[in-house]
């Protein structure tokens, strides 16, 4: 797993395929029977333990002292990150939301303000790694917009480097910038967001005599730029799907025999699903 | 270590197990005080040595033993309980600080509770028998509650490390149950001397002076601080190495 600094990364797989594990490993928490953490261009041995100074992080589900205070939580965080500035955890608190509930005992809060008060405090010493761990879990369809739309603007108003997994597939691709797949404890892929995007996307595929001559009349007649051969006499194009007619109606009036014309839609989970060897025994999950 | 301690302390703000420190010492000087009441016969017959010593038992065999596992139990398993486990691992602190903070905060709080009660009970025998206490027996049974905070603190470790691996409050219930139970059933007089449970009470009237109408009595408290000593030494240094090694996996 190769995380760029500033990047959101998406770390995908089903219940049980050993994200938390994974994230536990580079964490600390966890330690690797074989192999090694590297963390900021350092490995992570038992001797040398991580940069906790620099992540934040929820594990599973942000665990609180339920007879404190949001603030007393906060300020216990404060303490033992060694930060000195009080007024942090004002701050964090307006951040993320919660600073009419600042003086609330944490048993009192919902569940989405749990979260979102776990995520202030992830952030409450400034880290450079966010490691978030299915931050979503448990949260109503509201408390789940929240949540992304603050993982969103933190990551770019901080532009630190974020970690999240989950097995949502739509959490994924609304936040991240890279996704890494894994299945039965192993990493399958790590893909540029954009790559998989475009990987993922929509198109109109179109098996013709003459992929050469249609591309140059798909660029020269209709302007169109988004295209690819992926194969001989295959031509799939990934912009103006809705114009398919007119594709076709172009190539055969300029001799080039349209054998097949179909608009394919793939999604994430189709990609994850062929990905995976469509092992579907745990589904994953599309919202 | 300054900042551990003080978090440990801040997590328990508002925490009912604060009502044991108060109301453990103040019990049985509260029931000793309603015998007492209104009974200058009861008072007279009563030497204020006798009075002093029945708190020390209660303390020793009941009170003490109870809290403290108590108290070791909730400190070691509320981090599983309310999953700050995972939070209290990650900070930048090695484990075996963490540890240490929670043993500084259960040595204060048992320090504290055993002056507590002997407060409790200097405040019972002043009123009783105000006239006879002197500032030797002030000084004698202040250093005998300060050394049975010491002898109930030697047991704590091995209650950590019980907890450690059952990681359920009711574990150390268990614990606080089992052990009254085999003290006050199954302990010889001559396991009295060695028995690290009943070392604490056998040490506190030893050097109080053996009483004979007590069942509880032996000749040397050396054995017993030697088996206190090892049953402080091996869980403590076990708890280090195996904290630093310990996985935290998920719902643990």
């Amino acid at each position: 797993m190769t995380i760029a600094r500033g990047e959101i990364y998406g770390f995908l797989g089903r219940n049980g395929a050993g994200k938390t594990t994974t994230l536990r490993l580079i964490l600390g928490l966890l330690h690797p029977t074989a192999g090694q953490v590297e963390l900021f261009g350092e490995p992570v041995t038992p001797a040398k333990r991580p940069p906790f100074e620099r992540i934040g992080s929820i594990i599973e589900f942000p665990g609180f002292y339920p007879n404190l205070t949001a603030a007393e939580n906060l300020d216990l965080h404060r303490r033992l990150m060694g930060l000195s500035r009080r007024d942090a955890i004002e701050e964090t608190l307006d951040k993320v939301g919660l600073l009419h509930a600042r003086n609330r005992q944490v048993k009192t809060l919902s569940l989405g303000m749990k979260q979102r008060l776990g995520i202030g405090r992830a952030l409450l010493h400034h880290p450079e790694l966010l490691i978030l761990d299915e931050p979503t879990n448990g949260l109503d369809p509201v408390g789940i917009k929240e949540v992304r739309q603050l993982i969103l603007d933190l990551a770019q108003r901080s532009k630190i480097t974020v970690l999240i997994s989950s097995h949502i597939l739509t959490e994924i691709e609304l936040l991240a910038t890279k996704v890494g797949f894994i299945h039965r404890g192993r990493l399958l892929e790590e893909v540029a967001y954009d790559d998989l995007l475009r990987k993922n996307r929509s198109y109109v595929e179109l098996r013709v005599s003459d992929d050469k001559r249609a591309s140059l009349l798909l660029e020269q007649r209709m302007d169109l730029q988004d295209y690819l051969i992926p194969e001989q006499g295959v031509l799939r194009l990934y912009e103006r799907l809705t114009e398919a007619s007119a594709v076709n109606r172009l190539l055969i009036e300029h001799g080039v025999d349209v054998q097949e014309l179909r608009v394919v839609r793939e999604t994430l989970e189709d990609y994850f699903v062929r990905l995976t060897g469509g092992d579907l025994d745990v589904p994953i999950v599309a919202e | 270590m300054y900042q551990l301690l003080r978090s440990e302390l801040l997590k328990l703000k508002r925490s009912r197990y604060l009502w044991l420190l108060a109301l453990g010492p103040a019990l049985p000087v509260i029931i000793s005080m309603t015998i007492f009441f209104d009974s200058a016969e009861l008072i007279a017959s009563t030497p204020v040595e006798s009075l002093v010593r029945q708190n020390q038992i209660v303390m020793n065999v009941v009170v003490g033993q109870v809290v403290m596992a108590l108290l070791t139990g909730f400190v070691v398993t509320r981090e599983h309980r309310d999953q700050t486990i995972n939070m209290l691992y990650t900070y930048p602190f090695r484990r075996s600080d963490v540890y240490v903070g929670k043993l500084l905060l259960i040595l204060l709080f048992c320090i504290s509770f055993f002056l507590l009660s002997f407060l409790s009970v200097l405040v019972n025998v002043l009123i009783y028998y105000g006239d006879m206490v002197t500032l030797a027996f002030v000084r004698k049974h202040f250093i005998i509650y300060l050394l049975m905070a010491l002898m109930h603190y030697s047991l704590v470790p091995l209650v950590y490390t019980i907890c450690l691996f059952g990681k359920r409050m009711g574990t150390s219930l268990l614990i606080g149950g089992a052990l009254l139970i085999v003290t006050g059933l199954f302990i010889t007089e001559q396991q009295q001397a060695i028995y690290p449970w009943t070392v604490p009470l056998a040490t506190t009237i030893f050097l109080v002076g053996n009483d004979p109408h007590l069942p509880v009595h032996i000749e040397s408290a050396w054995p017993g601080v030697v088996s206190l000593a090892t049953v402080f030494t091996i869980p403590l240094l076990f708890n280090f190495v195996f904290l630093e090694k310990m996985d935290v996996h998920s719902g643990s």
